[in-house]
């Protein structure tokens, strides 16, 4: 059965603030298996044999919505595609290896041409940016503080949401499932 | 004065260098001042009657109420010490947000080390030492200061409510404006992520703090969140990531 992990946006922003138990009961009140919670920052990982992932999604969110009181957009991935975009490599090494931070942001849906030339012109000697599939990664060569980029600007331009993760968070979710890559 | 006179001056002035090398040991942060003062300042009560008392037979008036001044005197500076003394350990009971941490809770400290200098455990419903954990102190509402522990370290704290105020007397709530004018010359305001705010970063005052950040979250008016503590995780955007 597909292990899923559920990237949550902004679940411990502002004024929100959101225990992983909080989110495990959720989960779990929509039916959800083996439900885990990895880092403290809205990455929820269980078990579903659900053909239909974006129906999924807003079940949770509308779980999530009635416990919190507020919307949390929620984007799932398998956890084989979790691995996959560990793997993949969206900049040169040398100029990873020369960055602050990279980042992963997901989408409900894969970014078209147009909205590819919206991102890339969010790109600064600072930021630079690349879409691959319903993934996008911002490069950040200077501390987060310094660059100027704006997620919510993007968001409102592509009429998407989105949630952004550290690479890092993704390379250890992968090592933590790799048993489940196959799914 | 005598030998029983000489005697008692001698131990006053052990207990007024106890108290004052207490306040130093206090100064540089070691915990239960207060209550080690309030102590002293007993002690200090009961050597001056006893002393008042032996001295006042009327044999020798005048050395008992001269070495009953000095007393008095002594007495009246250690009170001061122990108000001081008292003061500074209130300020530090109402537990400041400094750019490394909160009261005597710093970014660095292993979560023994930080449980030490609070005098309280860590809530420890989940284990706190592999990975990255936001946790509170146990006890505390979900209102108290949010520690996010990373390997085993403090790594930062994140206060979310109103009512803990950073040293410089920024709290959730205050006007976005007040930052800027309370730490002049080090923030750098960029974009929030996922709202229509900013982050305002407050930078190291002295090298000694480089490495460290304050960093306000505000929805472009007033603070919402803040949090303190080391680079990178005090300005990772979403928790632990």
């Amino acid at each position: 059965m597909p292990r899923y992990v559920a990237f949550l946006r902004a679940i411990n922003v502002g004024g929100h603030t959101v225990t992983m138990d909080q989110l495990r009961q959720a989960f779990e009140a929509v039916g959800l298996k083996d439900v885990e919670t990895f880092i403290a920052s809205g990455n929820v990982i269980f078990t579903s044999p659900t053909r239909d992932p974006g129906a999924l999604e807003r079940k949770i969110e509308k779980r999530l919505e009635a416990d919190l009181g507020y919307e949390v957009k929620t984007f799932l991935r398998t956890t084989a595609q979790v691995c996959a975009i560990a793997r993949y490599e969206p900049f040169a090494k040398a100029h990873l290896k020369a960055a602050y931070a990279l980042n992963v942001g997901f989408l409900a849906d894969p970014l078209e041409a147009a909205g590819v030339k919206l991102l890339q012109g969010f790109s600064t000697d600072i930021d630079a940016f690349h879409a691959n599939g319903r993934e996008m990664y911002w490069l950040c060569r200077k501390r987060q503080s310094e660059s100027r980029f704006s997620g919510i600007r993007l968001e409102k331009m592509l009429k998407l949401p989105s949630t952004w993760r550290n690479v890092n968070t993704i390379v250890r979710l992968a090592a933590k499932y790799p048993e489940h890559a196959g799914a | 004065m005598g030998f029983m006179g000489g005697l008692f001056i001698i131990i006053l002035a052990g207990i007024v260098a106890d108290s004052l090398v207490k306040i130093v040991k206090h100064r540089a942060g070691t915990p239960r001042l207060r209550a080690d003062l309030e102590d002293l300042r007993h002690q200090l009560d009961d050597q001056a009657n006893r002393l008042t008392d032996a001295l006042a037979s009327p044999s020798r008036p005048r050395r008992g109420t001269f070495t009953g001044k000095m007393i008095r005197s002594i007495r009246a500076v250690v009170t001061l010490l122990v108000a001081a003394g008292c003061h500074r350990t209130q300020s530090t009971q109402s537990r400041e947000v400094s750019i490394r941490g909160y009261g005597p809770i710093e970014a660095g400290m292993t979560v023994g080390e930080a449980e030490k200098a609070v005098g309280r455990a860590f809530d420890r419903s989940e284990a706190l030492e592999g990975g990255c954990h936001m946790v509170r102190l146990a006890g505390d509402s979900g209102t108290g200061p949010l520690f996010m522990v990373v390997d085993g370290k403090i790594a930062r704290v994140d206060v979310t409510a109103p009512g803990i105020q950073t040293s410089h007397t920024v709290a959730v709530g205050d006007d976005e404006a007040k930052i800027a004018k309370v730490y002049p010359e080090r923030i750098t305001v960029s974009p929030h992520k996922y709202s229509e705010g900013h982050y305002v970063t407050v930078g190291p005052r002295t090298e000694a703090d480089s490495g460290f950040e304050l960093v306000f979250e505000t929805d472009s008016q007033r603070v919402t969140r803040y949090r303190a503590g080391r680079l990178p995780e005090v300005e990772w955007v979403e928790g632990c990531s």
